[in-house]
């Protein structure tokens, strides 16, 4: 099976003055299309900046970044934009919904952005609401939702352009339990009936402990990957 | 396989965000407006104060005073002295009627002599006309305060300005008595009845001219159909300098001068009002584009983190620059054209009722200003206008916008 991420030998070092910090180093990594992966590690330990350079959002130092085949660690940087609204679907920390649009502008401006036609975009974005249970709150702004609710209408955003795979950072961290669970079984649920490839960065036990995958991070480097 | 976006794909979203993200804060944003707004209305209606003042002046100046074009002999420009008149003056009266440019011609007599009251006397300049045929330049009759206009042509009358009957301490009816050289360079006097006074927007052209019947005066002198001066009035200022250039390729012996060379500070005016006004308005707008960079520059910076998201989920620099330019943009043009039209509404309203300034009329007048304005302004003004506005305000919301171009999308979701 082809991997949907491939990383090879990857590294990434920060100049800060005369000392090199070493981000990560030496990363070899496939995930594989349909995984549930969390990549977890103590702070400083390097997750964030994988996720930045899985996501295309930094590029490496040393090595390459395979997104179904295609190297993206070359492309310039309006390359690379093209290509994230294209590959990639983002779920953030603090959701980043924009607050002057209501759930389904929020969740249907990715297609727009593709150039997808109006009527494609409106019926998408009215399944992608469906599919998270936020149907009936499709006229409404972020202000007017509960934390939980923006948090899925940020999912229904990564997902509405049907992604090769989503990334989310720390995507519980903002939530209460009832509200963290309730989210996770939706992307459990999107994961194994679509399909849909996840990769997690995440500190919380309730994400671990529904991954299909665990891959730790220590100072910049795998220090163990665990497939259940 | 890699998919690309075309380059118009995602329009209609970047103009409804920026639309949308004008209404955000809407206290900042009806703030800068409202400035905008003002700095235009006032823009406007200042201008036009200055553009119906200048309309004004060149009116009262080529209508009541100059004409367009007047032919002289060089001596008596030179000399000014009785005897250096048009010779056959009557007969090139004539000829210049007929031309299709002009809409009226006269012939005037003139003398440089002295006007005694019983209290005073004052050096002025004797302007004997043919009554009737100057009511179709200079307007006459229309500037008169007081008494009549010349009409009795055997009887000794005189028109003189209001400045010059309050210096002699005359009214209507009062007797003055006026004295010149002559042709053969002797002192001739007669004595008149004022019966009327007249006032113009030149306070100076009223203190030293006197109008006389044109035979009396040539009477005095001893040159029976002398004739010193013939002012044209032509039917489109635009014709002006082709004609004066024609007419003094034609009479080469006699100095034709337009109202250019006539008053060169209104040439002056009429060629660079406009410009000081520009000038003026392009103060108020730049700095109303301050306004708009910082209004613009608090925008982004409050939006850094949604900016980086926008760029993270893959929105293009072009995209993300063309929002911030098009909510400045929007903005600025909305608030002007509302500015605009309001300036305008105001100019068409005074433009019909008048600003009086009558308590400042004796200053004005120093200055050949009329004491009523009447704002006047040209929809060229508002197309040159707009224009400014979106040079300006696209060159205001640049470094607002480049700074969104240039955060790094990782950092600024994390910020």
């Amino acid at each position: 099976m082809t991997p949907v991420l491939q990383t090879l030998s990857l590294s990434k070092t920060y100049n800060e003055g005369p000392v090199d910090v070493h981000a990560l180093r030496n990363i070899n990594l496939e995930i594989l299309p349909g995984e549930f992966t969390v990549i977890v590690g103590p702070s400083g330990s390097g997750k964030t900046t994988l996720l930045n350079m899985l996501g295309g959002l930094d590029t490496p130092s040393e090595g390459k970044v395979f997104v179904a085949g295609t190297d993206i660690s070359n492309m310039s940087e309006n390359e690379l934009i093209d290509f994230r609204l294209h590959h990639i679907g983002f779920v953030f920390q603090a959701y980043n919904l924009i607050p002057v649009l209501t759930a389904e502008e929020n969740v249907s401006f990715i297609l727009d952005l593709q150039g997808r036609p109006a009527g494609e975009i409106k019926a998408r974005a009215a399944e992608v609401l469906a599919e998270v249970g936020l149907a009936d709150r499709a006229k409404n702004r972020p202000s007017e939702l509960s934390g939980g609710q923006q948090q899925r209408v940020a999912v229904a955003r990564a997902l509405a352009a049907r992604p090769q795979y989503v990334l989310a950072d720390e995507p519980t961290a903002n939530l209460d339990s009832a509200t963290a669970f309730s989210l996770l079984d939706t992307m459990k649920r999107l994961n194994e009936d679509e399909k849909m490839t996840f990769l997690f960065s995440t500190h919380d036990p309730r994400v671990i402990d529904r991954a299909s995958r665990v891959i730790t991070l220590v100072d910049g480097e795998i220090s163990s990957d665990e497939r259940r | 396989m890699i998919k690309t976006t075309s380059k118009t794909a995602g329009l209609g979203f970047v103009f409804r965000l920026s639309w949308r993200n004008i209404w955000r804060n809407r206290g900042r944003s009806l703030s800068l407006m409202t400035a905008i707004f003002l700095g235009l209305t006032g823009g406007t209606l200042a201008m036009a104060l200055v553009t119906g003042m200048m309309e004004q002046r060149f009116f009262n100046a080529i209508e009541k005073q100059y004409s367009h074009v007047q032919l002289h002999t060089k001596t008596w420009l030179d000399e000014g002295q009785a005897g250096m008149g048009i010779l056959a003056g009557a007969l090139l009266l004539d000829s210049l009627e007929g031309l299709p440019e002009i809409r009226a011609v006269a012939a005037r007599t003139l003398a440089n002599g002295l006007i005694a009251s019983p209290t005073l006397t004052q050096g002025v300049e004797l302007r004997g006309i043919d009554a009737a045929a100057e009511t179709h330049l200079v307007r006459l009759p229309e500037q008169l305060i007081e008494g009549a206009y010349l009409g009795d042509t055997a009887a000794p009358e005189l028109l003189i300005g209001k400045r010059l009957a309050q210096k002699l301490k005359v009214e209507v009816g009062s007797r003055l008595v006026i004295s010149f050289p002559n042709a053969n360079q002797e002192v001739v006097s007669g004595s008149f009845k004022v019966t009327g006074i007249f006032r113009t927007a030149n306070a100076g052209f009223d203190q030293s001219t006197v109008y006389l019947h044109q035979h009396q005066l040539q009477a005095l002198l001893g040159e029976t159909d002398a004739v010193y001066e013939l002012a044209l009035r032509l039917n489109e200022n635009d014709s002006v300098p082709a004609l004066t250039a024609a007419l003094q390729a034609a009479y080469p012996d006699l100095q034709v001068r337009s109202w250019r060379e006539l008053a060169p500070e209104l040439a002056y005016m009429q060629d660079s009002g406009s410009m000081v006004s520009y000038i003026f308005v392009i103060i108020i707008l730049l700095g109303l584009s301050f306004g708009i960079l910082n209004s613009m520059l608090m925008a982004v910076y409050e939006r850094m983190r949604e900016l980086g998201m926008l760029k993270a989920l893959g929105m293009t620099k072009s995209r993300i620059f063309l929002m911030v330019m098009t909510e400045t943009l929007t903005m600025a043009l909305l608030a002007s054209m509302i500015g605009l039209l309001t300036g305008y509404g105001l100019v068409a309203w005074l433009g019909n009722t008048g600003i009086d300034l009558g308590g400042y009329a004796e200053a004005l007048a120093e200055f050949g200003y009329d004491a009523v304005i009447y704002p006047a302004l040209s929809w060229q003004y508002a197309l040159n206008i707009t224009i400014l506005v979106v040079v300006l305000s696209l060159l205001a919301s640049l470094y607002p916008a480049l700074k969104a171009l240039k955060l790094n999308a990782a950092d600024a979701i994390r910020s």
